[in-house]
């Protein structure tokens, strides 16, 4: 166990594609059969990163049902930081995740969130257009666009991701 | 309350009594109803029933307006439920465990895969009754051969200790028992925590107190906090008392070494390598004793196999010293001059034999080194014999003949050839002694040459005829005489050996100047001094000495004719 260890949440409203992307990103799939009932789906994956090494990502990709009360909160804890999805086809997934950067912010003050707007292949239909992103960025955000069908930005996204926490 | 129950309590203790009045007839009407009232209250049981009448409503009422009572009965119930889970956990996580243990159990049967894999192939070939009976039984149920072996033969075993880090899941080091694998040590920490995280939700348990274990089937995950982490052990089979003690005590000790590690820990496992000694002691299994295929204790299988060696060395080796001892006495029965009555072998090196042995027979103890025994091992008692077997009847005639060198001495049948040279003195001994020699009944001595003959027929040559030369008018003779001498000892030596009787003629001569008188004399003269030349040195045969002056003389060519005859001629001759 060389690499160093970070735990990350998979943050986000209901079937933005957390759990695509993981799958996408991760080389084989743990378990998935008790995602439902502990709600929590865990994976692993180590990336190097520039002049820090290994870094062995411990992905927990939570269950977010729709309701945002449904999040079980306490398994934020301990996480050095979180990636919160978005579905650009769906504009009310934006709010959740602002909704979820301040449920982290305060669980787990101090560690970086990277928002990933994801489904860029169905761009034509976003409802979240650029000036709605170049807003967030002026609120201090840090967000990609990814698309777990194709694949686009999700390398990226966990790098940047990997990047951050061992900043 | 100790005032009569016509008072009623004064709003202040200084009032005066006077007002008394003054109240009756402000509340007069309501005395009664308050005194009912008071009485209500007063009675446990009474005021029981009033607050139970009105409880529920008033709960339902509440629910109405949220919040406020959430508030005020959260704290007391959650309370109750704490105390609940901590007086009974067993109950609590039997309840929940239904639903999460089927999904845990996968992902770690998944990481004793391994384990399963090597059992079966070290299994592979057991083929004991037992074996057998597993095998079917694991045919039945459909489960691999190994489960069923290890579900029968195995008390427990800690397989995986797990060393989390509270706060977040992460694995600080992981420990696992021979041949199991698990690589997937990290995600399997992470969801350990999940599911902890998950009871604690589901419970409102306090945070310092959580799951004591899982029940996984045949799998245990036992659970040990600390404040700063969690100590998992995955046991398979029955966990022991001592398990959780081991667990308590190890977490104890960790958190004084680690316990600020624990607390600044963010990701890098480094300073946490050294815990694997501790967490190993928590590495432990026992076996059922019935199970001999398994339990059997390791000196058992030393001392089987050492036995084993030991008795396959000991056939090995007896067997070779049946061999060696079959080819000693083997070769001892051809060897001739020697007859084995009696024979035995004693011990792996050695054995006793008696017998009859010729003195001239070869050595037995050469037989015993060349069949590879030391004859020292061997008790060996000969009687000694004559025996009449050719080869021992020519050595002995060899050795009571003593043949000398050129001398070849053989035996035909019962016929002893002689052949080669021999002195004349060693052929008469022999032809006597070989008759004595047992075996032989012939001699055939015709290939041998009588060397003193011939040697006796030089010796003559040499000598007769011999003439000795002597100067004009003298008897001394103008050559050395010691040649002719020792010839003649010779001749005399060898004469002697054969047995022949001669005698030696010496013959003197004078040249023809002068008269015949003088040189007769001379010519005897002449003889005599050879005569006593001989005598003087040594030889002691008849001599017969003669002169014949100028009577006789020797035809000669002219200018050699004188000389020739100034001499001594030597005869040999029969003797008589
Ligand atoms: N077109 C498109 N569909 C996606 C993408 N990512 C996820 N989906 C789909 O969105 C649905 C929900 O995805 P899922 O990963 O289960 O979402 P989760 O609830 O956030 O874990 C699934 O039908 C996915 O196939 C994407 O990048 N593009
Ligand atoms: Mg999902």
């Amino acid at each position: 166990m060389a690499a160093t260890q970070k735990k990350i949440c998979m943050l986000g409203a209901f079937a933005v594609g957390k759990t695509s992307l993981v799958q996408r990103f991760v080389d084989g799939l743990f378990s998935e059969k008790y995602l439902t009932t502990v709600g929590v789906k865990i994976d692993r994956k180590v990336v190097a990163v520039e002049a820090r090494g290994d870094v062995n990502l411990i992905l927990w990709d939570l269950q977010g049902e729709d309701d945002f009360n449904n999040l079980r909160a306490t398994y934020l804890r301990g996480a050095s930081g979180h990636l919160i999805v978005a579905d650009g086809t769906r504009g009310a997934t934006l709010e959740t995740a602002i909704r979820l950067r301040d449920l982290a912010a305060e669980m787990t003050p101090g560690a970086p969130c990277l928002l990933v707007v994801n489904k860029s292949d169905l761009r034509s239909s976003w409802e979240i257009d650029d000036k709605q992103l170049s807003a967030l960025s002026e609120d201090g955000w840090c967000w990609l666009t990814t698309s777990a069908l194709n694949a686009e930005g999700v390398e990226a996204a966990f790098e940047k991701i990997a990047a951050m926490v061992t900043q | 309350m100790t005032r009569s129950s016509s008072d009623l309590p004064p709003e202040n203790g200084q009032q005066p009594d006077d007002l008394g009045p003054l109240r009756s007839l402000l509340v007069g009407p309501e005395e009664a109803e308050i005194r009912s009232l008071k009485e209500r209250l007063d009675d446990p049981a009474k005021f029981a029933q009033a607050v139970g009448d009105v409880l529920i409503p008033a709960l339902r009422h509440s629910a109405e307006q949220e919040q406020e009572l959430d508030l005020e009965l959260g704290p007391p119930v959650e309370k109750a439920v704490r105390s609940f889970i901590r007086d009974d956990p067993d109950t609590v996580a039997d309840a929940i465990f239904p639903a999460i243990g089927p999904a845990i159990r996968k992902s770690i049967a998944a990481s004793l895969h391994g384990l399963v894999q090597s059992i079966n192939r070290s299994l592979e070939h057991s083929f004991t009754a037992k074996g057998l009976k597993w095998r079917l039984e694991a045919r039945r149920s459909g489960r691999p051969f190994a489960e069923v072996v290890l579900k029968h033969s195995l008390i427990y075993r800690v397989e995986q200790v797990f060393l989390i880090h509270r706060e977040t899941g992460l694995l600080l080091e992981h420990v696992v028992a021979e041949s199991v694998e698990s690589p997937d040590a990290d995600v399997i920490s992470a969801m350990l925590t999940a599911i902890q995280d998950f009871v604690h939700d589901s419970f409102e348990g306090p945070r310092g107190q959580g799951l004591d274990s899982l029940r996984l089937g045949d799998l245990t995950v036992v659970l040990e906090h600390g404040p700063g982490a969690v100590l998992a052990a995955v046991v398979r089979g029955q966990p022991p008392v001592e398990l959780r003690e081991a667990l308590v005590s190890t977490v104890e000790s960790l958190h004084r070494e680690y316990g600020y590690a624990f607390e600044k820990f963010s990701g890098d496992t480094a300073p946490f390598e050294p815990t694997r000694d501790q967490l190993e002691r928590c590495l432990a299994a026992q076996y059922a004793e019935d199970d001999a295929t398994m339990a059997l204790p390791k000196w058992f299988w030393v001392v089987l196999v050492a036995s084993i060696i030991g008795i396959a060395l000991w056939s090995w080796l007896s067997l070779q010293s049946r061999w060696r001892w079959q080819d000693y006495l083997d070769t001892l029965q051809m060897q001739p001059g020697v007859v084995v009555t009696d024979a035995r072998r004693t011990s792996l090196s050695g054995g006793m034999v008696r017998g009859l042995r010729d003195p001239l027979a070869a050595s037995p103890g050469d037989s015993a080194e060349a069949a590879g025994i030391d004859p020292a091992r061997i008790d060996a008692r000969w009687q000694p014999y004559q025996s009449l077997e050719p080869e021992l009847v020519l050595a002995r005639a060899r050795q009571i003949l003593s043949p000398p060198t050129g001398v070849d001495v053989d035996l035909d049948g019962d016929r002893l050839l002689l052949r080669g040279e021999a002195p004349h003195s060693w052929m008469t001994q022999a032809l006597t002694l070989a008759r004595a020699v047992p075996g032989v009944r012939e001699i055939d001595a015709s290939g041998v040459v009588d060397v003193t003959a011939s040697q006796y027929a030089a010796a003559v040559s040499r000598v007769d005829g011999r003439r000795l030369h002597f100067g004009a008018k003298s008897f001394e003779p103008v050559e050395d005489l010691a040649t002719v001498v020792s010839d003649v000892a010779e001749l005399q030596r060898l004469a002697g050996e054969l047995g022949v009787s001669i005698e030696l003629g010496l013959i003197g001569r004078s040249d023809g100047s002068g008269s015949s008188v003088p040189n007769l004399e001379l010519s005897l003269q002449r003889a005599r001094h050879v005569q006593d030349a001989l005598m003087a040195g040594g030889v002691t045969m008849a001599l017969d000495v003669e002169g014949r002056g100028d009577l006789d003389r020797i035809a000669a060519p002219e200018d050699r004719a004188d000389a020739e005859n100034r001499s001594v001629t030597l005869r040999v001759q029969p003797k008589g």
